[in-house]
């Protein structure tokens, strides 16, 4: 890869909702290898973001562009982008009843292979690949066999989507507030899970309310997105920052 | 039951008091007939009592002595209605000048909800128009003095007007009691009706309720049917404007032989529309009690909402409870949900409460109320609420 | 992970797989009916004189019949004397009397079909009975199955060896009188299967008939028979197909089961006759009456259907549970697309006490397909303790397809406890778009969800039933999304 050319560059993007704005003008460069951070208040626009860059259909982009690898990322299918290598950690995973996990998880690892122009994987090599990484998510095989989140409790669909990152391998993990919701030793093997896929070529946005996962997942930048802009930006202290005065602050700053 | 037989002697008797006056109402009886049992929509109507009526012709006088009547609602103003006519003793001045008089409805579409309604328009004397612009407050008692009455009552709100009514059905001695209500609601009213039916054993009542719901308006339905020896209610309920919404919750008790049967369809017709059915129904000694709910939402109503929860207690061998929870959906962008169950009192509650020291019929009557609970807690007028209990589900020692 | 890759298989196939005519001499009768062509059929038969008797007392009745208008189905009216009531592809001796006398071009056609009916049905150990048009082409492995003291024949062949078993149960589920296309069927059908399985056999193998229809304007009834002795089991798969024409073509089947005390069928169905085109020209009128009886105490009786073809379905496979204790099972996934239109469900008519039936049905419309669940569940006073669950879900795809639930529940008994549950609903976008943020395409998604939708009712069909189902599912929604 060219390294040259940064994993995600968003220009000035702006997005309503229902005519609503949401979005006003977000820019952000995230570069291979990097973890940045985004933050904020409740309703800034953070899972919107997080939306947008999947391709969730209901937003509204009325300005801005999204480069992924350099490819105009808008212009891809949801299907498309996650094929290129765009993984999004849902902050409230879905529950598809009747849909086999593991059928879902292959189905989804062997589309990509595909769009790669790699052979599937093969029943074997499939569940050897996906014990192992149920083993490290400490997720109980019996899941493997359920419906898509069926019944899962909120830490196992966190726990799921972990298991579903490990096994795809995307080149830009967008997690959205995959902290949310989990106890302690969740949170810590959730951190492990991203932390062992850290390497150069690999990105992390994620998004977060709290800086408790940034302790586990020390992330090289810090965003703050409040009413729809990124208004700060800095490193791992900036995390500590916020955790200590909150976030009115920064929004007084930006206003003065 | 004979229909050719039963329409002749219909017809029979509307020729002699004079016939004449609706021609159309007469020729539609001939060319549509009765309702069958084999029409899907009637299929538990208990249509062979239209053989027991002796005469179908209004009841000729009018009774002047005034009648025993229940207490009235704190704040409502009182409208009798007595063998089809409106009464000026017993009914409140106001409540007179709030409406008026005008001449019998003509013939109502025909529909398999609407095919009774005929015999009101063969026979019925008069219509009571109540039409709202702001706010009223009303109780409108139909009460049949033995024979057939044809009451109507024609129910208007303009745009925004709010309503609360009380619409209580009654029979001091056998009768056959053939209301028909029309309800029309403009943009954004609010209809509370409140319908309590408490005939006596002998009558037999078959009612047409029709109702055209405007944008944005709600109409909430309260009914509890537990008296009469043969009860129909067909409704016929259109969501016309957008985001109307309709809420039907019914409770209907039986004992005896008696037999009663709702047939309750709904129509969204534009987006956003919402109804919500909840029906509780009760059935002891020989009774048979039917609910049918009848959901259809067509292709022009995207975002409906349909939700019908319809349950039945039978109490006793011979009773019967028939259930229908129906949907009929056309767009693919709906949420519907239906649920419907039988079954009996909870032994293991009844003997919970029995080893508290409950006596059996306390423990029962108990259990009845919560099962009855959904049903009664939607009426939110207080004094009526009680009355409704202690007559369905039995007083408390 | 067959049932994943099977699925991904059956994306890659095209619309109506089995639409193919085959070119045999057949034998047809000419089109009408009266006395005189139930006499023809009975005499072609060689069938003793209480099976036309029986005939012409239902002919007699059909005529003071009336077709039904009750069910959520429109269709132009169907003139009974336009249809031929017989049509067998002509044999050059008496019949075939092993699989090698059978035409090889209708081997061939079952081959086409998939109906493991040569070597491949020893291999995967399913006896098949083939019934093309109106004639019971070839049972297989009814040597193996007469050690075990099945009798698994054609029906007419039935009429002839055991005629005291059909005498004495024919009719007895499904009377002559039962309604207009059950007594059209007394009056006229020409062949179907026979099962009798003996007190305390467990059948060795899955039993399987395959129906095909042919001829052009000819209708198909055939009739089933299956008893299942005290003790006694059986498994029994229906498949059925018919090629592509302009015209509609009637097929009026009855099927009736016996179980007599601790006996247990399980009866399953694939259907998938030629739907139609896209414009909703041609295509089957199924119109079936379905019917088994719980007769013996501790009986089962288990209907799993998969309904994907036809122009119109109109069948209510249904139990009586009369024997004490007795279980009623109905299984459906229906599916419409284009203009198909599907009226289907069970009745569950408990006597006995202890009763049991669960009702799960299915129904996906799509494209401008009408599909409706009628079901009625009534407990008799006699039920005492007798239970329904009832679950019924309807999806659609796409705004201009309807989705119809006409439940019927009528108790009888204070004791007995009935549930209902249906919801109605489109896939969920947000389900959707779970699946594409995964990588899987929108039409994989789709075909996913709707796949887990059925899964409760696909898990009831034996294994290799299941796969074909999951595959026609696939085709007959094909293009239902875009």
């Amino acid at each position: 890869m060219n390294a040259a050319i940064p994993m995600l560059e968003i220009t000035d993007l702006k997005v309503s909702v229902a005519g609503q704005q949401v979005l006003r003008g977000v820019n952000l460069r995230v570069n291979a290898g990097e973890v940045h951070a985004i933050m904020g208040p409740n309703g800034s626009g953070k899972s919107t973001l997080a939306h947008v860059l999947a391709g969730r259909p209901g937003y509204e982009i009325t300005s801005g562009t999204v480069l992924f690898e350099g490819r105009d990322l808008l212009s891809l299918a949801p299907e498309e982008r996650a094929r290129a290598g765009l993984f999004l950690g849902f902050q409230y995973p879905v529950e598809i009843p009747g849909v086999n996990n593991a059928y879902l998880l292959k189905a989804a690892l062997n589309a990509t292979r595909r769009s790669r122009g790699e052979s599937e994987i093969d029943a074997f090599e499939f569940l050897a690949l996906v014990r192992a990484r149920m083993a490290a998510m400490q997720i109980d095989e019996s899941l493997l066999s359920r419906g898509v989140n069926e019944g899962f409790s909120g830490g196992e669909k966190k726990r799921n989507e972990i298991l579903q990152l490990l096994v795809l391998e995307p080149r830009l993990a967008v997690l959205d507030e995959t902290d949310s919701g989990l106890d302690i030793d969740a949170l810590k093997l959730v951190a492990q899970g991203i932390n062992s896929l850290r390497s150069s070529a690999r990105s992390f946005v994620l998004v977060t309310h709290y800086q408790r996962l940034l302790a586990f997942v020390v992330p090289d930048y810090v965003h703050v997105l409040a009413r729809g802009r990124v208004l700060l930006s800095g490193d791992r202290s900036l995390a500590l920052e916020l955790e200590k005065r909150g976030y009115d602050w920064v929004q007084e700053q930006a206003v003065a | 039951m004979n229909s050719a037989a039963t329409i002749e002697r219909i017809l029979g008797d509307y020729e002699h008091q004079g016939g004449a006056r609706s021609a159309v109402a007469a020729r539609a009886l001939l060319e549509k007939g009765l309702p069958a049992v084999r029409d899907e929509r009637w299929r538990h109507a208990n249509l062979r009592v239209l053989d027991q009526i002796p005469n179908f012709a209004p009841h000729a006088t009018v009774q002047a002595l005034p009648a025993k009547l229940p207490p009235l609602a704190p704040g409502f103003l009182r409208l009798l209605i007595r063998d089809g006519r409106r009464s000026t003793v017993g009914s409140d001045g106001d409540a007179l000048k709030a409406t008026r008089v005008a001449p019998a409805a003509a013939p109502l579409n025909p529909s398999h909800e609407t095919h009774l309604s005929v015999l009101g328009d063969l026979f019925a004397n008069e219509s009571t128009v109540i039409e709202v612009r702001e706010h009223l407050a009303l109780e409108v008692i139909l009460l049949g003095d033995g024979g057939a009455s044809y009451p109507q009552l024609d129910i208007k709100l303009a745009p925004g007007a709010r309503v609360e009514l009380i619409e209580r059905q009654l029979s001091s001695a056998p009768s056959f009691l053939c209301p028909r209500i029309g309800v029309t609601l403009g943009d954004g009213a609010t209809l509370n009706h409140y319908r309590l039916q408490k005939c006596e054993r002998g009558t037999v009542l078959f009612e047409t309720l029709t109702a055209i719901l405007g944008a944005g308006s709600r109409y909430d339905v309260r009914q509890v049917g537990l008296g009469s020896g043969t009860a129909r209610t067909s409704a016929l309920l259109q969501l016309k404007g957008r985001d109307a919404q309709l809420r039907w919750t019914a409770l209907a008790t039986g004992s005896g032989e008696q037999r009663a049967d709702t047939l309750l369809r709904t129509e969204h017709h534009a987006p956003g529309t919402r109804t919500e059915e909840l029906f509780r129904g009760l059935a002891a000694g020989q009774s048979r009690i039917s609910f049918s709910a009848d959901a259809y939402v067509d292709a022009k109503a995207p975002g409906s909402v349909v939700r019908q929860s319809l349950r039945g207690l039978i109490e006793e061998r011979g009773a019967e409870i028939d259930l229908r929870p129906r949907l009929a959906i056309h767009t693919d962008d709906v949420q519907a949900t239906h649920g419907a169950t039988t079954g009996q009192l909870d032994e293991a509650l009844l003997f919970y409460l029995l080893s508290r020291g409950l006596d059996r019929d306390s423990a029962r009557v108990l259990l009845k109320r919560a099962f009855l609970g959904d049903a009664l807690s939607a009426i939110d007028l207080p004094a009526l609420r009680a009355e409704a209990e202690l007559a369905a589900a039995g007083e408390l020692k | 992970m067959s049932e994943a890759n099977a699925q991904l298989d059956a994306l890659l196939g095209g619309s109506y797989r089995h639409g193919f005519v085959t070119d045999v001499d057949a034998d047809t009768v000419a089109p009408g009916l009266d006395e005189s062509v139930v006499r023809l059929i009975s005499r072609k038969k060689g069938e003793p004189q209480f099976m036309l008797d029986w005939r012409l007392r239902a002919l007699a009745h059909w005529r003071t019949q009336r077709e039904p208008k009750w069910a959520n189905v429109t269709h132009p009216p169907i003139d009974y004397q336009q249809i031929s009531y017989y049509s067998a592809p002509k044999k050059k001796t008496d019949g075939p009397k092993s699989l090698a006398e059978v035409d090889p071009k209708l081997l061939a056609t079952y081959e086409k079909l998939g109906v493991p009916l040569h070597e491949r049905a020893r291999l995967a150990g399913v006896a098949v009975d083939a019934v093309f048009d109106s004639v019971s082409v070839a049972t297989t492995f009814k040597e193996r199955l007469a050690k075990a003291g099945v009798i698994f024949c054609p029906f007419s062949e039935a009429v002839q060896q055991h005629p005291e078993l059909i005498e004495r149960y024919l009719g007895s589920v499904v009377p002559y009188t039962d309604n207009f296309f059950a007594t059209l069927n007394s009056a006229v059908f020409t062949d179907g299967s026979f099962v009798y399985v003996p007190p305390g056999v467990r059948c060795p193998m899955e039993l399987s008939t395959y129906f095909r229809i042919n001829a052009a304007k000819t209708g198909q009834f055939e009739r089933t028979l299956i008893i299942a002795d005290e003790g006694a089991y059986v498994s029994y798969l229906e498949g059925c197909s018919a090629p592509m024409r302009d015209e509609n073509q009637l097929h009026a089947a009855v099927v009736e089961l016996i179980a007599l005390q601790d006996a247990q069928i399980k009866y399953s169905t694939v259907q998938n006759w030629y739907p139609g085109d896209e414009q909703g020209r041609g295509g089957i009128y199924n119109f079936v009456t379905k019917r088994g009886e719980c007769r013996g105490a501790r009986s089962r009786i288990s209907w799993t259907q998969v309904e994907t073809g036809s122009a119109i379905t109109w069948k209510y496979p249904s139990c009586v549970l009369r024997g004490a204790g007795s279980v009623g099972e109905f299984y459906s996934v229906a599916t419409v697309n284009h203009f198909q239109q599907a009226d289907t469900g069970t009745k569950m008519i408990h006597i006995g006490a202890d009763t049991r039936s669960t009702i799960v049905s299915k129904g996906i419309s799509s494209g401008h397909g009408q599909n409706a669940y009628r079901g009625l569940v009534k407990i008799f006073p006699s039920a005492n303790g007798a239970r329904n669950f009832t679950q019924c879900d309807s999806l659609l795809l796409g705004p201009q397809c309807g989705a119809h639930t006409f439940p019927y529940i009528e108790v009888r008994n204070p004791g007995a406890i009935v549930e209902h549950e249906a919801s109605t609903s489109k896939i969920s976008e947000d389900q959707l778009f779970y699946c594409q943020q995964r990588g899987v395409a929108t039409e994989d998604a789709v075909n996913m969800i709707v796949s887990g939708f059925c899964k409760s009712v696909f898990k009831e069909l034996p294994m290799e039933f299941a796969v074909e189902a999951q595959n026609l599912l696939a085709v007959s929604l094909e293009g239902a999304v875009g």
